[in-house]
């Protein structure tokens, strides 16, 4: 903001006298691609100018004589040029040098502002460019690996899936772990829950916002930055900044137009048994068991079926062999295109954009599409006031497929057994109708047409005042409206019934109105050289309603969006949340000599979401840092040439609760006996309310041999207290459905550390960022609650005092007996038992890694690069939970080749236990045995992304008419995977219930589609 | 600095004065809150109406499924999954299937409960109907603790095998709106709570309630009396379930109907005492019976008679009630079994009906020894209708108790197959001490703790006694 107020003045006082002579020059970055918009300025003059779309400027007007011009660019340190200036003018070519102490750069830190040097809270940066060097569902993905306590786990390989993305670890249960997105100061809707989880995937808020839009994202982690949120930024915060205009050339404005074309493969695929296989396996659990003659087969006969008839099943299946992991699954397309054009003028900037993507999946019928539009306007009234306006609005269309539980490929990895055919025969020996003797994804995949349609508009408008000298007002408005459309049509063949009786169609829609608004006002006090004060004082208000209607039509021939229903069967208003939030908030810096900074947040938030008896919460921290580096005893220290400490400590909430859960609160919907109905869905709790952490946070940051070697420390914890637990938590006999209470204390500790370092520079360059953050993190009090009750949900994770969040609570297993070839267990004592018993159930492992990080290797030569990213996680579990039934017990689901080293024979050093087709012989009265032979070590190192880019070089460049500069990369993701996960793929985020299940349960597999490998061309080019 | 205290409190003021805290005092989305749901006694006789249809949703053929599951009558076919826990009697305390229910019908007494704190706030409701609101709230509290008393814990009786850890042997009784855990009461306490909810009942339920027109859809006194009869049946009370028997069939307005189907709604009326009224296909309160039994729209039913049961009513071929059952591929190897009682798209439930009062009496009558001409005219009753030559099946009130009491179990069984019935009057007989404990159904004995459901997890808090996983098949 400081900075667009300065361009503002400095373009004011651009003076208007006639010289004869003028200063023209052209401004590049090492790799000699020209900079635009950066500010040249004759040292102590006001006379200056701007870079155009090639990098070149002119400053008129000129006398005769010997100059400094200061160049300065937002990601660049500032260059100085001596120049002389004969009649003729002058003409001079600078080169600037990358930012290496960026102390200058800004970063946004909530409702304003701040010089890297004066932070005092722990931040990080990222550039939208760097988010757009890769293919990703969604933009989020993007941050992995990328930033130091940013964890990343990248949702499976459907279309449009959401990641889990978790700042420095997780402090929740029950309350949403996720952080705060803030998009241009709208804190925006980001509710996964908001359609449930149908067909195995969680509808993803954050899909529609178009990457190519982000100009930065930051991200707030301690309590020092976090606190600016008050009872919303524990969990951290993400603030994005959209891009906005900048200075065109003579020619015209900035455009540029970007295209990428790629693919999509699943990382890895399931390993399923074929027909002789699958019948061999089979048999030989029956014979197992003491059977004779043919297994029954699921679909064609049964246990009691006689000889005969199994018989006769048995030789009809083998005639079967359906692959149905490559019926379900395929090359997915991507294309992307995306064009924006921007200026700044005078009095008027602009940016605007569209742009256009289509985003195949591998799954058979699934992708994900999306045209998006940004217009963002700032307009320069008077050197006084300012207006700013953003406007994006943007269309996805997801077109679904059943996944995971529901069907697709998850029932390829499951009930779909290779002896199913997909459709019978007719006499002929053609295609006949659908078999539907037993699960057949087929039908869904060809007869059912689903699409989820999100409309998204976000907009805000902001004024900017600035009455007299250091003084500033902004007041902003916002509205963020997300619409979406479930659209469902089951066909009448889906149905299984006649054509001519039509199929059924259903809509749920989901409309969410997110509006707010802020006004802050700031004063710099600056009394003295060495004394700087800045105080601001705000005001926040922000309310946010979703309203669900459902509605089911039957008797059609296609979804809503394409027929409209003659009539409706069902139309009515489902639950929907509704919370608004009133807070006040106020940010103190006092700096002095520009190295010793302090800070003071404080933040009140009155809550709708808080019951009746805790309506406010109040979040005050402290923060400072001391840049030793500008102190005498290191001023010319050769080795340091950065060193500043930083601490911070406060409290900081989270109030990711429902809206709903403080109230006593009733349905009228439905009938009985034709007759109204009113009933109670749950009771009230006046004490409800945010969750509580008081955090602290030490940090380093030290720069070696002139920044060469960059590296920051920051240990931090947080301890949490009023944990919530959520929805089920009660007793089911209290007859309610939901209950949420504060009741939990959480301890989150950790230690990150980032490294930058530039390895070569000169013509062939090369440099290394890695990061790595580790985290201690345990529950200490769960209330009077047990394990079980506050549940993990179906994941068998479960909140065990003194352990991490998302702790497998599992039944330990030891070994197959070789003589027998029967799984042997271990009870609470540790000593060997054959009975499976959930009472032995202990906490045998951890879904939250050890630590996690990310290694970026850069190379650059000419006008080549090379970045090559590799994430990684070390420790922590995956529990493989649907593995207990594909090598388990033999039952209805297929089954996977790893069974291949199994028991036969007493002596036997096999995996896997003899085969049964009763689960009694594994110790069991269900099917369902969790134990810990599906835990896996979750330790993997994954090459996320190798760019090979290269920037047509300025002499090709100057060819080309109208074209600014091009640059053609080509882009692979997930090629390669370290793991001893014997799975698919040892990155998961599964499809989840709810917030519980999303905090505890990531790393858990349940017939999730692996993520996508992509191999991509991208074509960027700026006119 | 003057300048700046100036500016700061002139910033302060424009930024405080813009809103209010009331902004954020925003009602649910798609919720009423208690001022606008409970405004008048309309409103509170909606939530009774409520309680009524959230228990027709689980006695849909659910509940009675999953008692059948555990008996003898289902055949070993497309048992799967939460269910096939149920079949080979090993219901763990994540059983999503057994969870909902139990949650389902807790949900009854939740809304009941609710209803108890309203009634005597509102003046728009005349005392009698105040009574009757109270009256169903407890019949409906009753009845769904009873659904759950059968389903979770060993039935109540004088064999000492089912009468380990007495104090935590029943079910947690939810007597007020209430999110603390209640422990599980005694067996004793369990039924005693459900009686004293009933007694009540029948003193503030009228004759004829004011709703019901030809159908017994909310409870009345005589509802309230045929269920607490039920009750004392289903515990081992004799005397006391003959006494209330008695005066319920004195000179009764119910007549027992010529069809053989209880769920031939259109001939079976005048039995129903209790009834979950379903008005069309969208609002098919059978909804699992139709889904799971049906034989008339599908090659097979999704779940079928077990060869077992077929073969005992085959035994009697004069047994009209053979006709109910359809043979599919007779006579094939693949030769499976169904019922034809539910082949219809929608119908109601009937819940407490006469033969099962004629029924209860005979077999109480002769359990107890007493009045056995009684018990003989009773059960000739159900005789007379059921035989192709009833006159070579009928009692003549000479016989022993033992034959009289052996008949009246073998038409319980023969009346309602595929209706729940048959697990719990092998557990409540065994529970009686007149089954020793090798005599098993489908290898199961009558104690075993298979036949009862594990709790879900999530109610199981400090201090409560789960019920121990022990599989007999």
């Amino acid at each position: 903001m400081k900075r667009k107020l300065l361009l503002t003045i400095v373009s004011f006082y651009l003076v208007t006298q006639v010289f004869a002579q003028s200063i023209k020059g052209r401004v590049e970055d090492e790799k000699k691609i020209p900079i635009v918009g950066a500010t040249v300025i004759i040292e102590g003059t006001k006379k200056g100018s701007f870079t155009d779309a090639q990098g070149t400027f002119e400053i008129k007007e000129v006398k005769a004589g010997k100059y400094k011009l200061k160049i300065s660019s937002l990601g660049s340190n500032p260059g100085y040029k001596e120049v002389e200036v004969g009649t003729n003018g002058a003409f001079v070519n600078i080169q600037l040098k990358e930012d290496q102490k960026k102390l200058d750069e800004v970063v946004v830190v909530g409702y304003g502002v701040q010089r890297k040097r004066e932070i005092t809270g722990s931040v990080a940066q990222i550039s939208g460019k760097s988010l757009n060097d890769m293919p990703v569902p969604s933009f989020e993905s993007a941050l992995q690996g990328k930033l130091a306590g940013v964890n990343v786990t990248t949702g499976s390989g459907l279309a449009g899936s959401g990641a889990v993305v978790r700042i420095r670890g997780i402090a929740s249960i029950g309350a949403g772990g996720d952080p705060l997105y803030v998009v241009d100061g709208i804190p925006i809707t980001q509710d996964y829950f908001l359609n449930g989880n149908g067909g195995g995937m969680n509808n993803n808020p954050l899909a529609t916002i178009n990457p190519n839009d982000i100009e930065t994202i930051d991200v707030l982690k301690d309590a020092g930055a976090s606190a600016i949120y008050g009872s919303r930024g524990a969990n951290g915060v993400i603030l994005i900044t959209t891009k906005r205009g900048k200075k065109g050339s003579k020619k015209g404005p900035n455009v540029n137009f970007s295209a990428t074309v790629g693919t999509s493969q699943p990382t890895a695929l399931p390993n399923m048994l074929n027909t002789s296989q699958y019948l061999q396996l089979r048999q030989e659990a029956w014979e197992n068991d003491g059977g004779t003659g043919r297994v029954w087969l699921p679909g064609y006969s049964s246990a009691q079926s006689s000889a005969a008839a199994r018989e006769a099943a048995y030789n009809k299946a083998s005639q079967n062999n359906t692959d149905w992991v490559k019926l379900t699954t395929r090359l997915g397309f991507k294309q992307n295109y995306d064009l924006s054009i921007s200026d700044m003028y005078k009095k008027i900037s602009y940016y605007a954009g569209i742009s256009y993507s289509n985003n195949e999946s591998y799954l058979v019928g699934n992708s994900y599409n999306r045209l998006s539009g940004r217009l963002n306007l700032d307009f320069r009234i008077s050197k006084k006031i300012k207006v700013s306006t953003n406007s994006s609005i943007a269309q996805g269309n997801n077109f679904r497929v059943n996944s995971a539980w529901a069907g697709g490929l998850g029932s390829a990895m499951s009930t779909a057994l290779p002896i199913y055919p997909v459709r019978y025969k007719d006499v002929n020996g053609g295609d006949s109708a659908y078999f539907r003797g037993g699960d057949n994804p087929l039908i869904a995949q060809e007869q059912k047409v689903w699409r989820v349609g999100e409309t998204r508009v976000i907009n805000n408008v902001a004024i900017d005042y600035n009455p007299i000298k250091n003084l500033y007002f902004r007041g902003q408005g916002g509205y963020d409206y997300m619409q979406l459309l479930d659209d469902q049509y089951n066909s009448p063949q889906l149905l299984n019934i006649a054509d001519s009786i039509g199929g059924n169609a259903y809509r749920t829609g989901t409309f969410t109105n997110n509006l707010n608004y802020f006004i802050t006002g700031t004063y710099n006090y600056n009394p003295n050289d060495n004394n700087k004060f800045s105080f601001m004082v705000g005001n926040e208000f922000q309310k946010s309603t979703a309203s669900v209607r459902t509605q089911r039509t039957e008797k059609t021939s296609g979804p809503f969006y394409d027929k409209t229903p003659d009539s409706l069967y069902q139309n009515q208003v489902s639950p929907g949340s509704a919370w608004a939030f009133l807070s006040y908030f106020s940010r103190v810096n006092y700096s002095f000599k520009d190295k010793y900074f302090a800070q003071l947040i404080l933040r009140a938030d009155w809550s709708s979401r808080f019951g009746e008896n805790y309506r406010v919460a109040f979040m005050p921290a402290v923060s400072a840092s001391w840049v030793l580096s500008e102190e005498k005893f290191l001023r010319n220290n050769k080795s340091i040439s950065f060193l500043k400490l930083r601490a911070s400590a406060g409290r900081s909430g989270n109030s990711n609760i429902n809206g709903n859960a403080r109230f006593l609160t009733y349905r009228t919907d439905g009938l009985y006996n034709q007759q109204a109905i009113t009933y109670p869905t749950q009771a009230a709790n006046p004490n409800l309310r945010w969750e509580t952490s008081f955090i602290w946070d030490a940090g380093l940051e030290l720069g070696l041999f002139n920044d060469r070697i960059f590296t920051t420390v920051d240990y931090f914890d947080r301890r949490v207290s009023d944990a919530i637990i959520e929805n089920l938590a009660i007793s089911p006999s209290t007859g309610m459905d939901n209950y949420t209470a504060n009741v939990g204390r959480i301890t989150n500790r950790g230690l990150e550390f980032g490294i930058k370092t530039r390895n070569l520079v000169g013509k062939f360059r090369w440099s290394t960022d890695f990061n790595i953050t580790k985290i201690w993190n345990s529950i200490d009090d769960i209330g009077a609650y047990s394990q079980d009750a506050v549940g993990g949900g179906t994941n068998d994770t479960r909140p065990i005092i003194g352990s991490p969040i998302g702790t497998n609570y599992l039944v330990r297993f030891s070994h197959i007996d070789q003589q027998t070839g029967l799984p042997v267990y271990l009870d609470l004592n540790g000593n060997p038992t054959s009975k499976w018993d959930i009472a032995n159930r202990v906490g045998a492992g951890s879904v939250l890694p050890d630590a996690s990080g990310g290694l970026t290797n850069t190379f650059s030569y000419k006008g080549f690069d090379l970045s090559v990213l590799i994430n990684f996680v070390i420790g922590g579990n995956i529990y493989e939970s649907s593995a207990k039934r594909q090598l388990g017990v033999v039952t209805d689901w297929n089954m996977r080749t790893d069974l291949f080293d199994r028991w036969q024979k007493p002596g036997d050093n096999a995996q896997f236990a003899r085969l049964t087709l009763n689960e009694a012989n594994y110790g069991s009265n269900t099917v369902w045995i969790n134990t810990t032979q599906f835990l896996h070590d979750a330790s993997f190192a994954r090459l996320r992304n190798i760019t090979l880019g290269y920037n047509l070089q300025p002499k090709a460049i100057k060819k080309l008419k109208h074209v600014r500069s091009v640059r053609m990369a080509v882009i692979a993701t997930n090629i390669l995977t370290v793991t001893k996960y014997p799975g698919l793929d040892p990155e998961i985020a599964r499809d989840f219930e709810n917030a519980t299940d999303r905090n505890m349960s990531p790393n858990i597999t349940y017939l999730t589609p692996p993520q996508e490998r992509t191999y991509s061309f991208q074509i960027n080019v700026g006119f | 600095m003057k300048h700046t205290y100036k500016i700061i409190s002139v910033l302060s003021l424009i930024i405080f004065f813009s809103s209010c805290t009331k902004w954020t005092e925003i009602k649910p989305e798609g919720f009423l809150l208690e001022d606008e749901a409970v405004k008048s006694g309309q409103d509170v006789k909606r939530i009774v109406n409520s309680t009524y249809d959230a228990l027709a949703n689980r006695l849909n053929g659910n509940a009675q499924i999953y008692n059948d599951l555990l008996g003898d009558e289902l055949a070993d076919y497309n048992i799967t999954g939460d269910r096939r826990e149920m079949y080979t009697r090993g219901v763990i305390p994540f059983n999503s299937t057994s969870n909902d229910n139990f949650r389902g019908i807790y949900r009854c007494v939740f809304r009941a409960n609710t209803c108890l704190d309203y009634i005597q706030k509102f003046n728009d409701l005349t005392a009698t109907e105040k009574s009757t609101l109270e009256g169903e709230i407890k019949f409906i509290r009753a009845l769904s603790h009873f659904e759950i008393a059968k389903l979770y814990a060993h039935p109540m009786g004088t064999s000492p095998l089912v009468n380990a850890n007495a104090s935590q042997s029943g079910i947690p009784l939810r007597k007020t709106v209430t999110i603390d855990p209640v422990l599980r009461s005694s067996i004793a306490e369990t039924y005693a709570y459900i009686a004293e909810d009933l007694i009540s009942a029948i003193s503030l339920l009228p004759e004829n309630h004011p709703s019901n027109t030809t159908k017994k859809v909310y409870a009345d006194k005589d509802a309230a009396k045929a269920l607490l009869a039920k009750v004392y049946f289903q515990s081992n009370q004799y005397q006391k379930a003959i006494d209330v028997l008695n005066g319920l069939l004195a000179n009764t307005k119910y007549k027992l109907s010529d069809s053989l189907n209880h769920f031939d709604n259109a001939s079976f009326s005048g039995e129903y005492l209790f009834q979950f009224v379903s008005t069309g296909t969208g609002d098919n309160r059978a909804s699992a019976y139709t889904g799971n039994y049906r034989t008339d729209n599908v090659a097979v039913p999704n779940l079928q008679l077990s060869a077992l049961a077929y073969n005992f009513m085959k035994q009697d071929t004069t047994d009209k009630r053979l006709g109910l059952i359809k043979v599919i591929n007779k006579g094939k190897p693949e030769e499976v079994y169904g019922s034809m009682k539910f082949n219809k798209d929608f119908f109601d439930v009937p819940y407490l009906l006469l033969t099962d009062m004629y029924l209860m009496r005979a077999e109480a009558l002769a359990i107890t020894n007493q009045n056995l001409p009684t018990a003989a005219e009773d059960l000739n009753k159900i005789i007379n209708r059921a035989y192709i030559n009833p006159t070579a099946k009928i009692l003549s009130g000479a016989e022993i108790a033992d034959v009289i009491k052996a008949r009246a179990r073998d038409e319980r069984r023969r009346e309602f197959l595929l209706e729940g019935d048959r697990i719990q009057t092998f557990k409540r007989i065994g529970a009686n001490g007149e089954i020793q404990v090798p005599n098993t159904m489908r290898n199961a004995s009558f104690n075993c703790n298979g036949l009862i459901f594990s709790y879900p997890q999530t109610e199981v808090t400090i201090g409560f006694a789960q019920n121990p996983l022990q599989t007999c098949n």
